[in-house]
Formats: C-alpha cells, structure tokens, sequence
C-alpha cells in the first residue's frame, strides 16, 4: 500500500475546529473539584452557607458553556464535511476527464476510481476524529491531572488502561483491517445471485428456464457461507472488545479501593471522593474514543492512499495551437498496434492515404481491427509504431479539444448522455443548436421522439431520471449521435456501425441521409453489413489486421476474392 | 398499481413475524439491560454507606456486585448489539426477507415490471430488507428502553418521590435529538435525492468504461462537468441550510440540553443540601440519572431514524404488494394448437397499444417467421405468445386451455427461447448452459455445446465467467451463442428465436442459421428476425405493422401480394443486388 503523502483540502477548517474541541474537552474536567465542593458542602462535611449557590451557578454556567461548544463544533465538522467533500468529488471527477483513454481502460483506473470514492468520507473521519482525539486528550490530561493530586496510582492506572487499549485497538484495527470491504465481498455474490431472482433483466429467462429454484438454493448456500464467514470476522472483533470492558469493570472497583486510603487518611473529603469516582468511571469511554480515534486517523490516512494514486494517473498531454485549417489529408503510415496484454498486434504495419471530401467505407469481420483504427484516427490510442496523421500532424499530438474541431466520431455502443435533446447533438457545435436545424435534421432521420412532444420540446432529458422523463429506444438514441455527428462543424466524420440498433428498413434511411447530409464532410463509414456501404467512393477492406484490398464495390467484385466471398455469403442472408 | 400504503402498524406487525425468536431476544436483553442498571445503582448505594468504614468483606463483596453489574451491561453492548445482531439477527432476517422477495418475483407476471423505474424501484424493495429488521428494533428498543426508565426510575423513586423528575429530565436530551432530527430529515429530500441521482448518472457518463471514449471525442466531458458541480452546489447549498438550521436549532434548545445534561446532579445536590436525602442514596441518584441518560440516550438515535426507515421500508412493502399472476392449473399441454383471440396488450404507464387486437393460430410442428419494422411490436407479441406478457384484452389458448388458468411453471415446461436481450450469467460456462434446464444434467450435452462454441478450447465447462469474479470476459457474439446453447439445451417443443443472432458477427451469421434448421427440427418454432433471407427456414410469415398483423402467408404468396413484406424485400435486396 502507497503511502505518499498528499494534501487534504480545506486544511484552514482544522484549527477553529480543534480549538474548540479543547474547549469542550477542558470543561468536564475543570467540574471535578467543583462538583466535590458542592456535595461537601450539600452534606455538611463542610460548612458555609453563602458559596453554595456560587458554586452551582458556575457548573450550570460551564455545562451551559459546554453544551454551546458542542452545537458549535457540530457545525463546524458539518461545514468542512460539505465543503470537503464536494471539493474531493470535483478534483477526482475532473482528474477522470483529463485521464489519458488507454488509462481509462485499463482495470487499475476503475478500482482507483472506485477506491478513490471513499476519499470524501475518509477526509471527513480524519476530521473528526481530530477533533474528538483533540477534545478526549483535554479531558484526559486534565481530569488525570486532578486524580493525580488524589492519588498517583489512579491516574497511573488510567494511563495504564490507556496504554492497554492502545495496545488492544492495534490489535483490533490489524484483525478488522479491510473488515467492511471483506464484509462487502462475502456478501456480493449473493447479491448477484438474489439480482437473478429479481432484476428485470434476467425476468425473461428466469421465468421460461424456472431456474429460480435452483437458484434460490445457491443464494442460500452462499449466503450461509458467507454468513459464517462474516461471523468470524466479528468473533476477533468481539473478543477484543470484550477483554476491555472487562478491563475497566476491573479497573472500576480498583478505583474505589485506591480512592478509600486519602478519604480514610483525611485527605480527601467524601465530597471529592464522589467526584473523583465518577470522573474516572467517565474516563472509560473517553479512553475507548481516544483509541479508535487515533486509529480512525492512522487507518483513514492508509486507505485515502488510493485517491491521491488516482490523482497521479497519466494525463492527455495538450500542446497542439489550434487552428481551422481545411483538412488536406488522413494519413496513415506504417501503424502497428497492440492491445496491452494482448498475444500479436491488432493492426500490423497498415499505411493508407484519405483524400478530402470522399466517403469512404472500412469493413471487415469482427476482431479484424475496425474498431481500434477508428480510435487511432480518432486520436484516442497512440500507435506503437508509425504514424497517424491530419493534415501532416500526428493526430495525438494534437489538444483534445483540437481533435473534437477536427474529427466527429459516433461510436457504435454509443452512449446514453443524461443531457437535454438539445444538448446532445450540440455537443460537437460552439453553440446551442436552434430548433429548425435539430427538427430538419431529425426529419431527415425519419426520428420522431415521443420524448421531445412534452413541454420542454428538445431540451428534454431523454432518460427516465427524472419522473416525467421518456426514454428513447435503441435506434433512436443511434440517430442522435448521428445527428450530433452532422450538426458538428468537424471536417471529419467517422461512423462505426451506426446500424447495429437499427432494422434494415431504417439502416437503409439512415445511410442515404448520411450521404445526403454529410456531403461537406470526409466521411469514413465502418460497417460489417457490406450491403449498406457498397455506395462509397471506395471500400477499404481490412482482414486480420492489414488492409487486404481497396477499392469501390465494382472494382473488389471484380477480383472475385475475399470481398466477394464476404458478399455473397451475406447476400444469402437478407435476399 | 405502486401506490399500496402500508399503516407502520401492519408493518411493524409484519417484522416482527419475520423473525420471532430475534425480537424475543431482543426484548429478553433489553431487560437485562434494565437489571444490569438497577443492580448498578444498588451497588453503588451500598458502596457509599460502607467506604466510610473502611475496608471490609462486606464492601468487597459490594464492589463484586457492581463489577458484575458493569460486565453485564458491557454484555448487552459488546454481545449482544455488536456481535448478536449485526452478525447473526440482521443476517438472518436479510436472508429469509430476501427470499420472500424471490418467492414474489416469480409470482408477479414480467409485464408488471415493465417500467421505466423498474430498476430502482426493485433495488430499493431489496435495499430495504436491512431497514426492515432496523425499523422492527426501534420499536423494540423503544417499548424496552422506556421499560428499563421505568425499572430505573420505580426503583430510585424509593429513595425519595422527587427523584421522579430525573426521569423526565434524563429525557431531555433525547427528545432533543428526536426534534432535531424529526424536523430536518424531510428537507429538502426530495432535492438532494434527485440531485444526487443527477450526479451520480453524470459521473457514469465521464467515468463508465462505456462512455470515456464517447466523451473524450465528443468534448462532452466538458458540458459534463459543468452541470454536475451545478448540481452539486445546489444540493450542497440544500445540505449547508440544513446544517446552520440545526445550529440554531442546538443554540435555542441549549438551555434545555444544558437542563438535560446536569439537571439530575442539580436535584440530588439541592435534595442532599436539604437534608433530605442521605450521601448513599445522593449517589445512587446520580449513578440511576446516569443509567437513564445512557438508556434513553439510546433512544434518541433510533427513535430520531424512525422517519427515515419508515420511508426506507416503504419500498418493500409496495413490491409486495405488487398484482400476482395467479394461476392453479398443473396441467398444460401443446398437441395441436396455440391461439391468440383477439390479443391486446399495453405497456404499464403507456397509452399506446404495442399489440392491437391480434387473432393468430400457431399449428403443432410449424415454423412461422415474425418481421416488421422495430417498434412494430414483435418482442412484445413473441412474449405474449410464450405467456411471459398477459395480454390487456383477449386470451391466449394452449390447446384451448387459457394459459392464465394455469401455473406459470407448467405452461413455461413447454417452451424454450433464445432472446436478443440474452443474459450473461457470471458463473461457469456449464451453468451458462444447464441453467436452460438445471433438472436436466446432461454433461455430455452441456460439454458437447460448450465445444461448439469454444472449439479452441481454451474456454471450457468449467471456465468462470464474469470479470467482477474474477473470471473471463467473453465477446458480445460469443455470450449470444452461450444463450442459444442454453436455449436448445431445454427440451422444449415449442422454441421461440427472438432475433437469435443481433449480436453475432454478420460474415458467421449464415452458419449459425444453418444450425438452427437442424436444431429446429421436429418442433414447433417461432423466428423473429430481420435478414428476410432467413425467412426461407418459415412455413409462413407474419408481417407486423403498429402492433396489428398487417400481412401473412408464404413467402411466395407475400411477394406476389405486393404489400409491405415485397417492399421490406425489394429493400434489402437493392442492396445486395449486384448492379449499382
């Protein structure tokens, strides 16, 4: 585990907050001699009539005093638990966009994110339990301070109990290391497990297969398992917990003897004695506080380890200018590729030259490198070896926002934005687009959204977030990034399957509007329905990671190799 | 259909059922707990008598007592609530809760589930099974603690009456915290609620394996950000409000809180200085104001959550009360006939009608292949025909028999399917396949299928599945196989493919259609598909259209018809067609 040190924010809430927490810890302490003054004087051991009142007046004072700092201090954790936590949530959330893409996909990003999420709440422990540790050592030095004056002994036992409870909370905290997260796992597979017998998603199988007997029956046998394990878990912990308490009733009782001998000696009055006897039996939570404290701090500090490794990840350099420049070329030169981990290259040694203003069509079986080809150009991988170029300029040199101006992609497992209409075809303009353009572009799409006919018309939130929310379908939510894709002022638009949610009857709508609306652009469609792109200016067919032949529809029949074998197997498919 | 309100007192009456013996216990500590105190008290009343003399068997034997009195109500804390409850109540009460939740499940018919919220709505039935048994121990604990007060305060009050007033004064402090927490909880809920949900989708959106590459190309990040820390600073602005409301809440309680914490030692001090009461029984007030604070500081805390779990509970509670299917028929049969008359069905919360008055006779040992447009409803009439959906109007007969008549199990032992929305279960490839019919157990056929479809053998029968457990991922292709496998391991008579290949590559297509023809043979099958080339595997093909059926026949009488089926064709083929 890392333990690199790294800043917190909000660091300028602490000393308010541990000041008043000493302030709150010195008041119990300073009301032990008082408190035995009065009963001393309640009971007669001492005479005087006049301080009584004096006195009683001063402890309602302090505890009134008392309970004010504690309304105050309250606050206080709550302001920083706000303010600290939005900031953490914003720095991680902001950090995630900046990650570099090969980052993000890797399984190291998704735990540290997921890690990393504790960060909030570790912060605010770590707050907290300054503050209680602050408050609870007052109290402690203090209230040890006035026993001490009674008898060493029995200030000497605090700290021995103290010391002992350290002891056992290390001790504790090395058993429960990881106890909640351990817990959590026991527990996830059967929460898979009972997710089967009732999601919606498996509702379907669940009921034609009736599987949910045998189901049931393995949701209880790892959920006994899982129980039992657990349980152990919580036998260490309760083992240690129980060898304190009986510790302090120990400690209690020694309390008393050893506070008898100054009372038997005249040392003390029956007054103090009393005081001092409940002092120390309050002493025990405080003892049992200031160890979990100290711990909470030191195993908060441990686990917070992940947020600040998240933080460290590896950025997309920026250092392209920007510029408008019309595009003159998409070129590749020489690209290899391999997926890290992965046995051979995805793309071997592949060179190719797209000229402006044509429309082009990439196919190819699955696993054949479409795909990644559309991230390289997209700038999002950067080659092992070789270049990708724009215009002369190697595309991952380029800043992310450059790219975004250059090259428009829309991905085949396209996303479900929690944006307005509206928002999500902007997304590749300067401004908000105007109703008119969205309406004759959707028109075009033949994409009639039940969605927009509410109030709010495009600047609905197509998603059932909100209770008036209504979804889009599958295909429709495809016809949007298509729409983003040509209201997008990129000279360079990539289309990577824009039909796998579509029938045939659509597909066929959506390609001859896409060549109608997408005339200004260079268009690379990416399709393993060749039916659907045989219409390109040329056809560049990729197989096991090379291009295997280009040219257009005519041409590639014509050499009666892999292409036209591709065809006329599909063919028997839809005719 | 959700609404369904349950009073707190059937509720409660519901838990407590749920686990009898748990809630005895809980009681039976609860009083020990009480004694425990009493036995504190009496202990210390007698210590204070005694110091004065000096040491002596007797005090010894006092100071015994009251040691035995602190382990005994460390017992109740450190045993019972930390150890007993979470580790063996709670988790009892989770696992017999969630079962009935299952049990429910499969007697709610699937179109019930078929809302947009159905998501949440059933996490949050299933997140509440904890606050379930949560909301049974406040009422517990309450009646309990209240007991214990009063053990405490019957026994005090023997000192003297005015001790009485410790009990309302020990008080104080919890019915502080339960106003406080009573009158913020409420609000703004409903805001943060929402803002966080808000959130939490727009974290998915930059941070979701499926969305990062969308968004870094797309620059969406940006727009992104900006309205989650709009969200964000409104929902905190919403949590800060509350908290500086508590503040001054605490400030203009402070005197009663002030009140609360020493007014116990105020009235034994005045009652001592009166002469009213002696030092032993000054101590035993104190040490008894003690014991009532700690007992009904408990309290504060839980019986302040009661609002919160009551609305926590509510879900549950609503899923249970969600319509049942129904149906006691064991005996369901397909010799000759499957026929819908007159079949509409609606989604829930939806007022168009997905299927529209749909009469349809399905012959024993025919192949009818379904086409349409998406949306025209052949999903919806496919789950009709296989009884998953109950139709609005209209009934479905197998054999004549109304299939609602039956138990959904005995319809269901009939049939079989392969889905486009197939499942990807994340456990081994084998149970991937036999859980298509687990009574079964055929391991050769379960090895066989598992070859077929991984014939690099690197994946086998055993391999996990599933990368939250460790185990392999598979590609989109690959997992549609396993659910074919799966779905022609069921020996079922009735097969429906319901776009069986979606996400199988198009250049393997061919083959796996090929498959089918040899798996379908000998029964009775329904193809949902796209590729009309497939269609040729049909007898005859229904055309769907807005959720009617707008043409059926062969498919040589369809294109000769010239309606919508030759248009869907004349498409497809222009674009296979080899001429531009």
């Amino acid at each position: 585990m890392s333990k690199r040190k790294g800043r917190l924010p909000c660091a300028g809430d602490y000393l308010p907050y541990i000041l008043i927490a000493a302030v709150s810890g010195a008041i119990p302490a300073m009301t032990i001699k008082l408190r035995g003054g009065l009963i001393d004087l309640a009971s007669g051991v001492e005479a005087g009539e006049s301080g009584f009142f004096g006195l009683l007046a001063l402890l309602i004072g302090m505890s009134f005093f008392g309970t004010v700092c504690r309304a105050g201090k309250e606050r206080l954790s709550e302001r920083h638990r706000i303010r600290a936590l939005a900031k953490i949530d914003a720095e991680r959330l902001e950090k995630a966009a900046r990650t570099a893409f090969p980052v993000t996909e890797t399984e190291r990003f998704h735990a540290l994110w997921r890690s990393s999420a504790d960060a909030p709440e570790l912060d605010d422990r770590i707050f907290r339990a300054a503050g209680d540790l602050t408050e609870i050592f007052v109290r402690l030095g203090l209230s040890l301070y006035v026993l001490w004056t009674m008898d060493p002994r029995i200030a000497g036992g605090i700290v021995l109990l103290l010391t002992a409870g350290i002891l056992l909370n290390r001790e504790l905290a090395r058993n429960t290391e990881g106890f909640w997260p351990k817990y959590r796992e026991n527990m996830r597979r059967t929460n898979y497990l009972s997710s089967l017998l009732m999601q919606r998603e498996y509702a379907g199988e669940r009921k034609l297969f009736s599987f949910d007997e045998e189901i049931d029956r393995r949701y209880a046998e790892a959920f006994s398992k899982a129980k039992m394990e657990n349980a152990k878990l919580g036998r260490g912990r309760f083992r240690i917990e129980a060898l304190m308490k009986l510790m302090f009733a120990a400690y209690s009782v020694m309390v008393v003897l050893m506070l008898m001998r100054p009372l038997l000696d005249g040392r003390i009055t029956l007054g103090l004695f009393t005081s001092a006897f409940y002092a120390a039996s309050g002493l025990e939570r405080s003892c049992g506080q200031a160890c979990a404290a100290l711990y909470d701090i030191m195993g908060s500090r441990r686990r917070i380890g992940g947020y600040f490794e998240f933080m460290e990840l590896e950025e997309d350099e920026a250092n392209g200018a920007a510029g408008d420049e019309p595009l003159r070329s998409i070129e590749l030169r020489d690209v290899t590729f391999t997926y890290p981990g992965a046995g051979g290259p995805v793309l071997e040694h592949l060179s190719f030259r797209l000229e402006p203003g044509h429309h082009y069509a990439l196919v190819g079986e699955n696993g054949c490198g479409k795909s990644t080809l559309v991230k390289l150009i997209a700038g999002l991988y950067k080659p092992d070896s070789g270049q990708v170029l724009v215009n002369g300029r190697e595309v991952s040199s380029l800043s992310p926002e450059e790219r975004q101006r250059m090259i428009c992609v829309v991905f085949q497992d396209y996303y479900r934005y929690p944006l307005t209409i509206r928002e999500n075809v902007s997304l590749g303009m300067d401004r908000a687009a105007r109703d008119e353009e969205i309406e004759k572009i959707f028109e075009s799409l033949d994409l009639h959204p039940v969605a927009v006919e509410g109030e709010a018309g495009y600047d609905a939130v197509p998603l059932p977030l909100y209770k008036s929310g209504v979804g889009l379908s599958g295909g429709e939510w495809q016809k949007l990034a298509v729409a983003r894709c040509i209201l997008s002022k990129a000279q360079i638009g990539i289309l990577d399957e824009p039909n796998a949610s579509l029938d045939p009857m659509a597909e066929a709508a959506v390609y001859a509007a896409c060549r109608e609306m997408l005339r200004e652009k260079t268009t690379i469609f990416i399709s393993h329905r060749l039916g659907s792109v045989r219409m390109a200016d040329e056809i560049l067919v990729l197989r096991g990671g090379r291009l295997a032949a280009r040219g257009d529809h005519e041409e590639l029949m014509a050499k009666d190799g892999y292409y036209s074998e591709l065809f006329n197997t599909q063919k028997g498919m839809y005719i | 259909m959700r609404d369904g309100q349950v009073s707190t007192g059937r509720a409660l009456w519901y838990i407590l059922r749920a686990a009898p013996r748990s809630f005895a216990l809980m009681a039976l500590a609860g009083l020990g707990n009480g004694g425990a105190s009493i036995l504190g008290i009496f202990a210390t009343k007698e210590i204070f008598s005694l110091v004065g003399a000096g040491y002596g068997w007797e005090l010894f034997g006092y100071l015994g007592l009251y040691a035995a009195a602190l382990v005994l109500s460390a017992g109740y804390s450190v045993w019972y609530i930390r150890y007993h409850v979470q580790f063996f109540a709670i988790m009892d009460f989770e696992e017999s809760t969630r079962r009935i939740l299952h049990a429910k499940s499969g007697r709610m018919s699937n179109e019930v589930l078929e809302t947009p919220d159905a998501y949440a709505f059933i996490r949050q039935a299933d997140g509440a099974r904890q606050n379930l048994f949560r909301f049974g121990q406040i009422y517990v604990e309450a009646v309990m603690t209240l007991l214990e007060a009063a053990m405490v305060a019957a026994y005090v009050r023997r000192f003297h009456g005015m001790f009485l007033l410790l009990l309302p004064l020990s008080f104080l402090p919890t019915l502080m915290e339960m106003l406080y927490g009573a009158r913020l909880w409420n609000r703004g809920y409903e805001t943060v609620t929402q803002c966080q949900r808000e959130e939490a989708e727009l974290e998915k959106a930059i941070v979701d394996e499926a969305a990062c590459k969308e968004s870094r190309a797309s620059g969406a990040d940006e727009l992104l950000l900006r309205k989650w820390r709009s969200s964000r600073a409104k929902r905190d602005s919403v949590e800060d409000g509350k908290s500086k409301k508590m503040l001054y809440l605490k400030l203009s309680l402070s005197p009663a809180e002030c009140a609360g914490d020493i007014g116990g030692f105020v009235v034994c001090i005045l009652l001592l200085r009166r002469g009213r009461i002696d030092l032993p029984a000054f101590t035993a007030g104190v040490a008894a104001y003690a014991s009532l604070t700690a007992i009904l500081g408990g309290l504060g805390g839980t019986v302040g959550n009661e609002i919160q779990f009551r609305h926590l509970i509510k879900p549950f509670f609503r899923y249970l009360n969600m319509p049942e299917r129904g149906g006691v028929g064991e005996k369901c049969t397909f010799e000759s006939t499957i026929t819908l008359e007159n079949v509409s069905f609606t989604y829930p919360n939806q007022t168009e009608k997905a299927l529209d008055g749909v009469d349809l006779t399905i012959k024993r040992g025919e192949i009818t292949a379904i086409v349409g447009e998406n949306g025209a409803g052949k999903s919806t009439l496919v789950n009709v025909l296989l009884g998953l959906y109950r139709p609005g109007e209209g009934r479905v007969l197998y054999d004549g028999v109304d299939i609602l008549t039956v138990r959904e199990t005995a319809l269901h032992r009939l049939q079989s399917a392969v889905s486009q929305s197939f499942c990807r279960y994340k456990t081994s490839v084998g149970d991937n396949v036999s859980i298509g019919d687990f009574a079964k157990g055929d391991r050769r056929e379960i090895n066989r299928r598992v070859a077929e479809i991984f014939p690099e053998g690197d994946v086998g029968t055993d391999t996990l599945l599933g990368k939250e457990f460790g185990g392999r991922e598979l590609s989109g292709g690959q997992w549609q196989r396993l659910s074919c496998a799966r779905g022609f391991y069921k020996d079922g008579g009735f097969v429906v493919l319901d776009e069986p290949t979606s996400a199988i590559d198009p250049m393997r297509e061919k083959a796996v259609y090929d498959e089918f023809k040899r798996e379908l043979w000998g029964k009775t099958g329904i193809i949902v598909t796209h590729r009309l080339g497939t269609v040729k595997l049909a007898d005859r093909i229904i055309v769907l259209q807005k959720g009617k059926i707008a043409e059926i026949g062969t498919r040589e009488e369809l294109l000769k018809a010239d309606g919508i089926f030759a248009d869907m064709w004349r498409t497809q083929s222009a674009a296979y067609h080899n001429e531009k």
